[in-house]
This record gives C-alpha cells, sequence and structure tokens, in this order.
C-alpha cells in the first residue's frame, strides 16, 4: 500500500517533467503544423550542456538556465525561420526533424562520448536530497520539475489566453490567411513560438541532467512516451498536456510497482494505440463539429 | 503490361548475381565483399518492402521494426527453443509477420479519421509495444538475448557466406518482382489511386479495405522472412538492437531518396544508403555516418521530395558518366582506401548532380549539345 | 412502364445532434433526368453521399435495380451500376488525364482489364472534348475541364444511374451550356441521371421530374412545373410573402 502511495507520488512528480518537454512539443505541432522530432535532441542537448557548464565551472544547475534557456530560445527560433523559409510541410517536418535529430545525436556523441555522464553530488547536492512528508518522499529534482511544470503550463495558459501575442496564436492555428488579413505576421509569432518551445525543452534538459546519468540515446526512448503523452493530452491543449502528462507518470510508476519496470511502456503504448483509435484528438479535448 | 521481357530480365540478373559465389572461388576476392552484397539484398529487400506499403498507398509505417522483430525472433525461438532447422522459421516469420498486419489492418483500416500522421505514429507504438512485450517475456527473450549458435543450412549452398548470399539474393529478388508486378498490375493502379484520394477511390470501386489489408499482409510478409534469415546473420539478438528506430529510419530514408513511386526506386536507394553507411562507418569518425544520413534525409525532403529515380530516369547517360568519372579519378589518384568507399564518394558526387534544379541541367545540356545524340536534349525537357 | 431503378425508402441521416435528412423517401425510375434541389443545407449533397455509400443511413432503405443496398459500401455500390461526381473536382493529382479514367473504367462497373481500361480511357476522354489531353498531367487542366474530367471518369464505369453532384458551379455561361449539352448526350446513351443543382433554370429544363428538399424533408416532388408553383417549395426558397 505504501509502495503505491509511493509510487503515485513519483509518478505525478515525474509527470511534471513529462509535462514540461509536451506543452512545447504540442503547441507547435498543433498550433504551427510542425512536428519537431528534434524537440528531444534539444532536451538532451541542453542536459549535456547543464552537466558540462555545473561540472566545468561548479554552477548550480538551476542557475544554468540563464545560459541555457536563451541559447535555446535563439535555436528555436532559427528552426522555425528554417521550417518557414522552405514551407515545409506537416508531415515533411516530421522527417527533416528527424535528419536533425539524428544529426544532434551525433553531435552529442562526438562531444560526450558514449559513456554515461552524471553531474557530480557535490555540484548536484539535490540529486540526493528529499524532502518527507510522513512515509513519503519528496525527491527534490522531481518535485521541482513538477512545480516547475504547473509555473510553465499556468504562464502559458494565462499568455495563451489574455495576451496579444496569445490571441494571435489561436488565430493562426485556425486560420493562417485570415490572420493575415487581420494583421498577424505569421513568421514572427510562429518564430516566438518555437523559440518558446525549444527554451521549455531547456527546462526540461536541466532537470533530466539533474535526475538522469546522460547517454546519447537516452533521447530516443523518451519519444515514444511524449508522443503518446501530446496526443493523449489533445495537440495544443496545454492544460491537456499537463494532465496527460500526470497520468502517463502515474501509469507508468504505478506499473513499475505492481508489475515490472519493463512493463511500463507496454501500459502507456497500449493506452497511446486505444486513444488513436477512439479519441484521436485527445482524451482532454472536446471533439470539434464539422 | 511488359510482362514476360520483365520477368526474363529479373531471372537474367538474379542469374548474373548468383554467379558472383562462383566467380568468388575463380577469381579468388575477398569473402567481404559476398558479405557486403549480402547486407545489400537485406536493406533491398527491406526498402521494397516498406514502399510497397507506403509509397504505393500513402500510409506511411514507422512500424518495420516489429515486423522485423517478428521474423528475428522467430528464427530466435525455432532455432533456440525449438531446435530445428532455421530455414523453417524463414517462412514462418514471414507469415506471423503478416498475420500481425492482418490484425492491426483489421482495426486500423475500419477507421476513415485516420490521418498519415497518425498512422505513422499509431505503427510506431506497435514497435514499442512489441519490444516490451518480449523484453518481458522469459520464454521468447525476456531481457537476456539470444545468442544463436552455429547454424547449418543444405550442403548444396555452399559456406556460411555462400549460404547467406544466395538465401538473401533469392528473398531480395522475391521482394523485388512482387514490387515490379504490383506495380504494373490493377492492385497497383488500385493502391495508387488510394494514395492520392482514397476516398475517389473507394467511390471509384477500388475496394480500398481489402486492398489495403493486402499490401499491409505482403508487406510485413516480405519485411518478416527477410528479417528471420536476418537473424542469422546477426548472431546475437537483443531487444535493443531489433526493435530500435534504426530500421525504419533506414528504410525510409532509402525510398524516399531512391523515389517512393517507382519499384526500383527503393533498391536504388537501398544500394546507394547502404554503400554510404558501409564506408561512413568504417571511417576513423563513426558519428560522421548519423551526421551524413540525417543530412541526407533533410536535403532530399527540402529539395527533391520525390527521390532521384525520375530524374536519374531523365539524365540517365550524364549521370553514368558522372558516376564513372568521380570512380576512375578516385582510382588514379589513388584515393579512398577500398573499392566500395570510391563507389560511396562517386555516388555522393552523383547525387549532388542529381539536385541541381532542371533549369541548371537544361544549360548545362546546351553547352554539351555538340557531344550528345538528339535523344538526351528532349529528355531533358520536362 | 419504366422500371424504377433506385428506391430511397424513409432515409434519415443524423450527424451527432443534427438531422440532416428526416424520412425522404424517393424513387428513381429508368431513362429519367431526376432534378434535385433545394435552399442550402437542405441535405442534398448528403442524399447523394447516401446513395453513393460515402454515408451510412441512420435508418431506411435503399434499393437498387433490386437489392438492398443500405449497408453497402462505396466501392460495391460502384460497381453495382451507380457513378457520381463530385461538386469540387477531385483528381488523382499523380496521374495523367487519361489514367485517371483508366482507374475507374478498370475498378468499376465496366470492370475492364488494364490494357482494354488503357484503350476505353479515350473513348470516354473523347465523349467529353478532352482526347487532346490524355497524357497530360491533370495539373493543367482548368476547371471546366476538370469537370468534364469527372464526368469522364464517372462515365468510363458504365454507369446505369450518374449522380451529378452541383457540376454547374463555377461556370461561365458558355461553359453551362457545353455541360447542358453533354447531360442531354448521357441521358442520350441510355443513363439515368440524378442531378443536384442550385441553376433553377438549367434544372427545370433538364430534369424530367423533380424532387425539393427543405431541412432534410423532400417537401414536393414531381413534374419541374408543377413543383416550382407549389407554394411549400416557392416559400422554402422565397419566404412566406411570395407564396400567393
Amino acid at each position: 500500500m505504501l509502495l503505491i502511495g509511493q509510487a503515485l507520488i513519483s509518478g505525478i512528480l515525474l509527470g511534471g517533467l513529462y509535462a514540461i518537454l509536451t506543452i512545447g512539443l504540442s503547441l507547435t505541432w498543433g498550433m504551427l503544423k510542425v512536428i519537431n522530432l528534434a524537440h528531444f535532441a534539444f532536451a538532451f542537448l541542453a542536459a549535456y550542456m547543464t552537466y558540462q557548464i555545473s561540472t566545468s565551472f561548479g554552477l548550480d544547475p538551476f542557475l544554468t538556465l540563464i545560459i541555457t534557456a536563451p541559447i535555446f530560445f535563439l535555436i528555436g527560433v532559427g528552426l522555425q525561420w528554417f521550417f518557414n523559409r522552405f514551407d515545409v510541410s506537416e508531415f515533411n517536418s516530421l522527417l527533416v526533424s528527424f535528419g536533425l535529430f539524428i544529426i544532434l545525436q551525433a553531435l552529442m556523441t562526438a562531444l560526450w562520448t558514449a559513456d554515461y555522464r552524471r553531474i557530480e553530488s557535490e555540484i548536484n547536492p539535490y540529486a540526493v536530497e528529499s524532502f518527507w512528508i510522513g512515509p513519503f518522499a519528496f525527491p527534490i529534482p522531481q518535485f521541482g520539475s513538477f512545480i516547475a511544470a504547473l509555473i510553465i503550463a499556468g504562464l502559458t495558459i494565462y499568455v495563451l489566453n489574455n495576451t496579444y501575442a496569445g490571441k494571435a496564436l489561436r488565430a493562426i492555428s485556425q486560420d493562417r490567411d485570415i490572420a493575415a488579413a487581420f494583421g498577424v505576421n505569421y513568421k514572427k509569432i510562429s518564430m516566438l513560438l518555437m523559440g518558446v518551445s525549444t527554451a521549455y525543452a531547456a527546462v526540461a534538459g536541466v532537470f533530466i541532467a539533474m535526475i538522469f546519468a546522460l547517454f546519447p540515446e537516452a533521447g530516443v526512448e523518451w519519444i515514444g512516451v511524449i508522443f503518446a503523452v501530446v496526443i493523449l493530452g489533445g495537440l495544443a491543449n496545454v492544460p491537456g498536456a499537463l494532465a496527460a502528462g500526470l497520468l502517463i507518470g502515474i501509469v507508468q510508476a504505478v506499473t513499475s510497482v505492481i508489475a515490472e519496470p519493463g512493463m511500463a511502456p507496454l501500459v502507456t503504448f497500449s493506452l497511446l494505440i486505444i486513444a488513436l483509435l477512439f479519441k484521436p484528438e485527445g482524451l482532454f479535448t472536446r471533439r470539434s463539429t464539422i | 503490361m511488359k510482362k514476360w521481357y520483365g520477368s526474363l530480365g529479373f531471372l537474367g540478373v538474379g542469374l548474373v548475381l548468383a554467379s558472383v559465389p562462383w566467380l568468388k572461388s575463380v577469381f579468388g576476392f575477398p569473402t567481404f565483399y559476398l558479405i557486403f552484397l549480402y547486407f545489400v539484398f537485406f536493406w533491398v529487400a527491406q526498402a521494397s518492402s516498406w514502399n510497397m506499403l507506403s509509397g504505393y498507398s500513402g500510409y506511411f509505417s514507422f512500424g518495420t521494426g516489429a515486423f522485423f522483430g517478428i521474423g528475428v525472433y522467430t528464427t530466435a525461438m525455432v532455432v533456440d527453443k525449438f531446435h530445428l532447422n532455421f530455414m523453417i522459421a524463414l517462412p514462418v516469420g514471414g507469415i506471423l509477420a503478416a498475420l500481425l498486419g492482418l490484425g492491426i489492418g483489421f482495426v486500423v483500416f475500419r477507421l476513415r479519421l485516420l490521418k498519415g500522421e497518425l498512422f505513422a505514429l499509431l505503427t510506431l507504438a506497435v514497435d514499442f509495444v512489441l519490444a516490451a512485450v518480449v523484453r518481458n517475456n522469459d520464454f521468447i527473450d525476456g531481457g537476456f538475448g539470444v545468442r544463436l549458435g552455429a547454424v547449418k543450412g543444405p550442403a548444396f549452398l555452399g559456406d556460411f557466406s555462400t549460404m547467406m548470399y544466395i538465401l538473401g539474393l533469392i528473398i531480395a529478388l522475391l521482394t523485388v518482382y512482387v514490387s515490379y508486378s504490383i506495380y504494373h498490375a490493377r492492385f497497383g493502379l488500385g493502391l495508387f489511386a488510394i494514395r492520392d484520394d482514397e476516398e475517389v477511390a473507394e467511390g471509384l470501386g477500388v475496394p480500398t479495405f481489402r486492398y489495403k489489408m493486402l499490401i499491409f499482409a505482403i508487406s510485413c510478409f516480405f519485411i518478416g522472412l527477410s528479417g528471420a534469415l536476418q537473424a542469422v546473420q546477426i548472431g546475437y539478438i537483443t531487444v535493443e538492437g531489433i526493435f530500435s528506430l534504426r530500421l525504419p529510419l533506414f528504410v525510409i530514408l532509402m525510398s524516399i531518396l531512391g523515389g517512393r513511386q517507382h519499384w526500383l526506386g527503393s533498391v536504388l536507394g537501398a544500394v546507394i544508403i547502404f554503400t554510404l553507411t558501409d564506408t561512413f562507418s568504417k571511417a576513423s569518425i563513426e558519428y560522421l555516418n548519423q551526421v551524413i544520413i540525417g543530412s541526407l534525409l533533410i536535403v532530399m525532403i527540402l529539395f527533391l521530395r520525390e527521390g532521384i529515380y525520375e530524374r536519374l530516369k531523365n539524365r540517365l547517360w550524364f549521370s553514368l558518366a558522372i558516376l564513372i568519372i568521380a570512380l576512375v579519378v578516385q582510382i588514379v589518384a589513388g584515393f579512398g582506401e577500398r573499392f566500395i568507399s570510391q563507389m560511396a564518394y562517386a555516388m555522393l558526387v552523383t547525387i549532388a548532380f542529381l539536385l541541381l534544379s532542371d533549369k541548371i541541367y537544361g544549360k548545362l545540356v546546351k553547352s554539351f549539345s555538340f557531344f550528345l545524340p538528339k535523344k538526351q536534349m528532349g529528355a531533358s525537357n520536362v | 412502364m419504366s422500371e424504377v431503378m433506385l428506391t430511397c425508402e424513409n432515409i434519415t441521416k443524423d450527424f451527432g445532434g443534427v438531422r440532416a435528412l428526416a424520412d425522404v423517401s424517393v424513387a428513381v425510375d429508368r431513362g429519367e433526368i431526376l432534378g434535385l434541389v433545394g435552399p442550402n443545407g437542405s441535405g442534398k449533397s448528403t442524399l447523394i453521399n447516401v446513395i453513393a455509400g460515402q454515408y451510412r443511413a441512420t435508418a431506411g432503405r435503399l434499393t437498387f435495380l433490386g437489392r438492398d443496398i443500405t449497408k453497402d459500401e462505396p466501392h460495391t455500390i460502384t460497381q453495382l451500376g451507380i457513378a457520381r461526381t463530385y461538386q469540387i473536382p477531385r483528381p488523382f493529382s499523380t496521374m495523367t488525364v487519361s489514367r485517371n479514367v483508366m482507374v475507374s473504367r478498370t475498378f468499376g462497373h465496366s470492370n475492364q482489364g488494364l490494357e482494354q481500361a488503357k484503350r476505353d480511357a479515350y473513348e470516354a476522354l473523347e465523349f467529353t472534348g478532352l482526347a487532346d489531353y490524355a497524357e497530360a498531367p491533370v495539373g493543367k487542366l482548368n476547371l471546366h475541364q476538370r469537370k468534364f474530367l469527372e464526368l469522364a471518369r464517372a462515365l468510363s464505369t458504365d454507369p446505369e444511374l450518374l449522380l451529378l453532384d452541383e457540376v454547374m458551379a463555377g461556370l461561365n455561361p458558355t461553359e453551362i451550356d457545353e455541360s447542358v449539352k453533354m447531360i442531354r448526350k448521357i441521358q442520350e446513351r441510355g443513363v439515368t441521371i440524378v442531378i443536384v443543382e442550385h441553376l433553377m433554370k438549367v434544372v427545370t429544363s433538364l430534369s424530367t421530374r423533380m424532387v425539393v428538399l427543405n431541412y432534410g424533408k423532400a417537401i414536393a416532388q414531381g413534374e419541374p412545373d408543377q413543383v416550382m408553383r407549389d407554394p411549400e417549395v416557392i416559400t422554402a426558397y422565397l419566404g412566406k410573402d411570395y407564396a400567393n
């Protein structure tokens, strides 16, 4: 019983990390019709950079965000510029970003080799620390990612609903041409969104570096799970992404405890398959009328 | 339509290739070339199978790994657990893969809302699910991997490399022949119609559900068949190695490079990509391979989405000339350690040439117009 | 006595909460041109889609030449002898004009082998005046030509019943005249036609009989003159004031 309770908690906390990764991907896919597989490579590249900066300069991992977030924002802007320039279709963006993913993976192997990399505990004291509520442990990095997820989700929802940028984004995701007729500059707003999305990936990267040991192929394992979360949450549905992230986090954690860790992907992807077959617009999205 | 001399052509090519092992024993070139060609056959079979489904019908599949895995693990079980001859595993692996395909198709193809990306993701999810199932099932793999000992084939097939070569050749020929036949048949026409506009195709009398099921099953059969043989080549089978994204990525890239509209496209793509990766993975910088593959994918999608086949057909003599010149220059200059590497670089040069826009190519042809017969001038007119 | 080709008995079609067709009963006799009209959103295209099999009727029965086709798949219905065109032409974009027709000639009611289908495709293209474009990619055709390609495709299946969904939309007067002549030619070949159309003059002059739909219900059936003077029909189009 205790074990399941702990699993629930770990699941929810990890779900926060899933949500951070998902929100960016879901927004760019839903609003810009760009399926950015390189998102994962960016997250891990950011993780590696966090590792490197912390290790080389003894900087607190959280502080590395000051460096990595802007860098990745710019990378995202550049990427979207590229997609706009070549008028890449939705499906082709999947393939092009896949190519980019491969290249970045090669880059990471070249710079950091295939060995596992982990931030030393002296520099990353959080990794081994938790705080306790009753019999349940709350590991600090995971807890941090959960809080970050809430902040990011909240911020994003606020911006989408209450600012000009948000309105512009919602407009272009429905009809690009009409939005342009109303003065929305697609190029600028799309680059902004992709920049933010990639910056979110960088945030995820920081937590990944704190929680996990890094190796170049790590990104691949996440692709499946995060896409499951994207689909289940519904495209461009930020609260949905948060909910789906938590759901999958719980599913994975509880399955690992009740059955075996190896079974977790099985349950997650079976859920995804069922979702794709019966509710492809997402578990938390209302089906729009034709 | 041009059926009989097409079939004869296949027979001819098959016989020529089948004679290679014999040539090897006569002229004594290294066994390495047999193994290299075996892998070319493997990729030709995989890419052609994929293209039969995804290129012809437009239903883009990312799940090659799952069907490949079924073939591989069928051999693993047949040899390691049931202690039977591996040859039995070949057709069985194909059939089991086809059955999975039919099962998935039966559920998935009934849904009319299934867009292209969703089918791709669904097949990817199947790959992950299957991997998890195999990893957790102790009888099949259990996460420990399966080590296949030395396998024995019929004596008339010769030693191991020769046997693999011949079997690989047969499977590849079979797969490509089926792909070619479908291309020219009513079935193929129906599939192309489905790709262009499924609803209209259905409305004009194409039995879309039946055709999709059929092509999915055929495609999966060959993926599994080729996978079953590959198990023997790999020897030590692990879940990570078999169900990785590497296989679908390569197969998709091969078909995109070669051209998804024509049966010859994936064959060309397989030969080129495998030659390239073989060369670059042997080079001192291992990850250069990945960079080239990734870049090639991006370049093809951006600049030549339909693949090189059409342009190669239109610019055939020029392309061959460039290939040969690039090859000869390398041999004469002593550049490149092996013939295969030299081929790889020559291929890259030729691809770069094919990427030139038709306008630039037209200008090039005009400036060479003295030397060329009238035919070539017409061919550049797109 | 003309034979009844197609009967729609109490056809109802719901989309979620929206009832697009309510209890529609229509019969189509062999050799006639049945005009299907009604204000926007009255369910004309929906009825075509139900007959062609693209939509499954929520309730009711469809019979074609004595056979119950209510639950049949679209491809089966085509193979039985019903062909349709689309309001916005949908040619197969990667194929040439003649290959487009080859598809329908092979898979439709005509059911020809590939070789024969290729030869026959030319015939269909000649009939619709597109023979010169046979080997051209479909991208080269203008709207009017694409509509004729739609017709050629549908006709090449050797249909007994042809469903025309707003063929005149977007055409200029000359093109409309040519289309009308084409449709009469088709009728002369013995094909029964159901034509959905907005242009009243065209429909009333072409049709032997008409059916008027409004809000998914069939409010009038009969000869064009009769139907167009029916007060309920006038109300539906112009409002109550004009009914008198």
